[in-house]
């Protein structure tokens, strides 16, 4: 039995611990101190004492320091991807082909993409730049002193890119796991502080369960910023907590489609079983529908080609671990498609896929783990009245379309809410530089200084 | 209905009406094998769901090859052996709050096959074989053309077994309080016991009226409860600890005489507390033995080891005329001569980020 500290907390908050928390999984156990309030104020306080050896560091030297963290980390790949899929359900090749896709985007060159893109010099997280439009004035960005960002679902890497945005923006940050992943955002805060202690300091990561109200109201007012990923509901709780007047940045449960043109192929089938079968389809990046512009001929050709090679990849990477809930909806996912007359299913009961072939055109969402419905659209112009509200829209994958219908219907579900356009192979790895959601997520940690001559 | 048909359903209906209420395993699983080459070929969108996991008749040995269609195919087909226009009565699932899912169809050719079977199970199970009880009902009355299953049950029982001073204590508006606090009054002025029956939501809206009201009755002693249904989607929910606590404390009837009923539109034939005439602490659910039940992993439906929990499978002969096999979405586990019901294995969240198609349902709702 291998137990693994799944915190990375100041040494002397674990002195003050008296009772700890497990949490087994197959052969290996994770294990927590069980906090108080007390102990949140400690952290903050500590927290913050921390970040002036942040504030002393060019971001360039932040950047390399991640960047070496991500290195190191892919040297231990097989290791953590094993320990990764036991926690997370994930199949080890899932896991890995993720935490691959992960640790690229934390390497210098990404993130100084993403810096620039956002910034234009990223220089004014260190120091007042002059301003690239407006002459004479100047620029500085600041991250707020303490920032709190709480995670949730269990795709591997999500948390560790909000950490490191908010290690850019030079905020000490205290990040709360989630149960579904507790475990990638410690390796990287511990192994962060080996190579660079006086970056990594300024990070406190743990567990607590969602809902421990004296925990979250704490921390939550303690904050100068927060982040939350999750739905609705602790979305709202978390508002509760947050000071009037502060910031709260959200990033709730999304979806996203795709769409295939006149001249989609058999390698676009192929692409969208990619993103389909990459983390088990549970990203908001990851597609739910594929509209086929065409007849329902044309869907279930479309559909039948897409099982194939979601039948290959069942080989190479396999679908995860399921609750008895996630195998009970998709069983009646399957069983509604096999026993209606307007519908067709593709995959077998033990194939680890489904694909459904439906007239309908309506969207559907998905119960996801590799399920997809197809549907048949008379024109690609007609898919944005189909799209559900757009406070719930992600990105939308396109193939198969003349650049000048790519660009109309981009700007069609523009309108509609969808945030980011994309190939089929690129759908669930948007870059370190996308405008999440819509927004600019690093300049959403920041506040600017203009310096007017 | 052919010559085969009516003999089997001759032995069914035979089997329902021994005394001794048994049926050895090879005698059921004799009937189970004739059922399903009967609803086989009678059956197509079965059919179909067979040959695409290559069985057929004449090649199992065993009722739990039999390959269970999960309850979800009631809301795409008539699973019908014969004319679904000629059905005696179509019986509904209950929609969800939301309205928006389609409602689950069992087409029903055959109510006296449904009377043989609840009949007996009621006897057994509710009324411990007392001659008759009155039965006051919380669920509406069934009517020819009338789609709810469980309004069938219990109007049966109630007209077979329940005596004149049964009734149903409700209107269009919901339960009839003044009604139903009347017959109380009068059963408790008689000394006789009564069996009230309804669903959990219905008693627990009851309780709230009781409480509101500064209410409460000690009805005479075997006085009795069944209640059955869960809180899946409702507005109100309660655990069962609770809820019997209630019963206790508003109606003067303990935990042995509280018996929860398991069944399903999809079923004719229903499940029971185990509780009578010998109370047993946490009584298992047990079924009449024409249903079989077997406890399956969710993921390969393969048969689990007594004592791990999995999804609930039937087997029910009473199902002649439609799909006997029926795989449940139910969490049970088995136990020493039943099965314990442990929920639903509904409403996955989604693990990342994404939303699922429940939440989903809800989330796009004006």
């Amino acid at each position: 039995m291998k137990t693994i500290d799944a915190f990375f907390l100041p040494a002397n908050i674990l002195e003050n611990v008296t009772e700890w928390r497990f949490q087994q999984y197959e052969d290996l156990r994770l294990r927590w101190p069980v906090l108080d309030a007390d102990h949140i104020k400690t952290i903050c306080a500590h927290l913050r004492e921390q970040r002036a050896q942040l504030l002393n560091t060019p971001v360039a030297d932040i950047v390399a320091a991640i960047s070496k963290t991500a290195h190191t980390l892919h040297g231990q790949l097989h290791d953590i991807a094993r320990d990764l899929s036991v926690v997370t359900g994930y199949s080890v090749p899932v896991v890995t082909q993720t935490l691959e896709h992960m640790l690229r985007d934390w390497g210098a060159a990404s993130l100084q993409t993403m810096l620039r893109a956002e910034l234009s010099d990223e220089r004014m997280l260190d120091h007042a730049v002059p301003d690239p439009v407006v002459p004479g004035k100047h620029v500085a960005a600041f991250g707020y002193p303490l920032a709190l960002h709480v995670f949730s679902g269990n795709v591997p890497g999500i948390a560790v890119t909000s950490l490191i945005r908010s290690l850019l923006a030079k905020s000490a940050t205290l990040g709360k796991t989630a149960a579904g992943e507790p475990l990638l955002p410690v390796l990287f805060a511990r192994t962060l502080h080996a190579v660079a202690p006086h970056i990594g300091a300024s990070l406190a990561i743990t567990y607590w369960p969602g809902g421990s109200e004296q925990l979250e109201k704490t921390a939550g007012a303690e904050a100068d910023v927060v982040v939350v990923y999750g739905g609705d509901e602790a979305v709202r709780a978390w508002s509760d907590y947050v000071q009037p007047g502060r910031r709260l940045v959200v990033h709730g449960a999304r979806v996203s489609f795709t769409v295939a043109g006149p001249a989609a192929t058999r390698e676009d089938a192929a692409a969208i079983a990619g993103a389909v079968a990459a983390y088990d389809q549970q990203g908001c990046v990851s597609p739910h529908v594929l509209y086929v512009v065409g007849d329902f001929e044309r869907a279930r050709s479309f559909a039948h080609d897409v099982s194939e090679s979601l039948a290959e990849l069942a080989q190479l990477q396999p679908l995860g671990r399921l609750s008895a809930a996630e195998a009970v909806a998709i069983r009646n996912a399957r069983t509604a498609a096999e026993f209606s007359s307007d519908a067709d299913l593709f995959g077998d009961d033990d194939a680890g896929f489904s694909v459904i072939a439906e007239r309908d055109p309506a969207f559907r969402g998905s119960c996801l783990n590799r399920v997809l419905y197809i549907k048949p659209v008379a024109s690609a112009d007609d898919v944005a009245s189909l799209l559900p509200a757009r406070d719930y829209l992600q990105s939308a994958g396109l193939a198969g379309f003349s650049i000048d219908d790519a660009e109309r219907i981009a700007r069609q579900l523009g309108l509609a809410g969808v945030t980011r356009v994309t190939r089929f192979d690129q759908l669930p790895w948007p870059p370190m530089h996308w405008h999440h959601d819509g927004a600019a997520p690093m300049r959403e940690l920041l506040y600017f200084q203009d310096v007017e001559s | 209905m052919t010559a085969p048909a009516e003999s089997l359903r001759k032995q069914i209906l035979a089997a329902m009406q021994r005394r001794d209420f048994s049926l050895d395993d090879d005698a059921f699983n004799d009937l189970a094998l004739r059922v399903f080459e009967f609803q086989f070929t009678h059956i197509l969108p079965y059919r179909k769901y067979c040959e695409r996991r290559q069985v057929q008749p004449g090649r199992v040995p065993h009722w739990l090859q039999i390959p269970a269609v999960p309850t979800a195919a009631f809301k795409e087909a008539a699973l019908v052996a014969g004319d679904a226009n000629a059905a005696q009565a179509v019986f509904l699932t209950s929609g969800t709050t939301q309205g928006q899912e389609k409602r689950g169809k069992h087409h029903v050719l055959d109510l006296e096959l449904y009377d043989a079977s609840l009949l007996p199970t009621f006897a057994r199970f509710v009324l411990a074989y007392r001659k008759q009880m009155p039965i006051i009902s919380l669920v509406p009355e069934w009517q020819p053309g009338g789609t709810s299953s469980l309004g069938y049950m219990i109007t049966t029982a109630m007209r077979e077994l329940g005596g004149p001073e049964s009734g149903f204590a409700v209107t269009e508006q919901g339960i009839d309080y003044e009604q139903l606090h009347d017959w109380l009054h009068d059963a408790i002025n008689e000394n006789t016991p009564v069996c009230i029956a309804g669903t959990s939501l219905a008693f627990v809206h009851w309780f709230d009226h009781l409480r509101a009201n500064n209410l409460s009755f000690q009805l005479p002693a075997r006085s009795r409860v069944m209640d059955t249904g869960g809180f899946k989607g409702l507005e109100r929910s309660i655990s069962s600890a609770e809820l019997e606590d209630a019963y206790a404390e508003l109606l003067g009837i303990g935990s042995k005489y509280v018996i929860n009923e398991y069944g399903m539109t999809e079923m004719l034939s229903q499940y029971y507390d185990a509780k009578l005439p010998n109370a047993a602490q946490h009584a298992p659910k047990q079924g009449p033995p024409w249903v079989r039940f077997a406890v399956v992993d969710a993921t390969t439906l393969e048969p689990l080891p007594p004592g791990e929990t999995g999804l609930l499978r039937h087997f029910d002969l009473a199902n002649l005329f439609s799909v006997s096999a029926i795989q449940t979405e139910d969490l049970g586990r088995t136990v020493e001569a039943g099965f314990q019901l442990l929920g639903r294995a509904a409403g996955a969240p989604p693990r990342g980020c994404s939303i699922a198609m429940d939440m989903f349902l809800s989330a796009v709702q004006p």
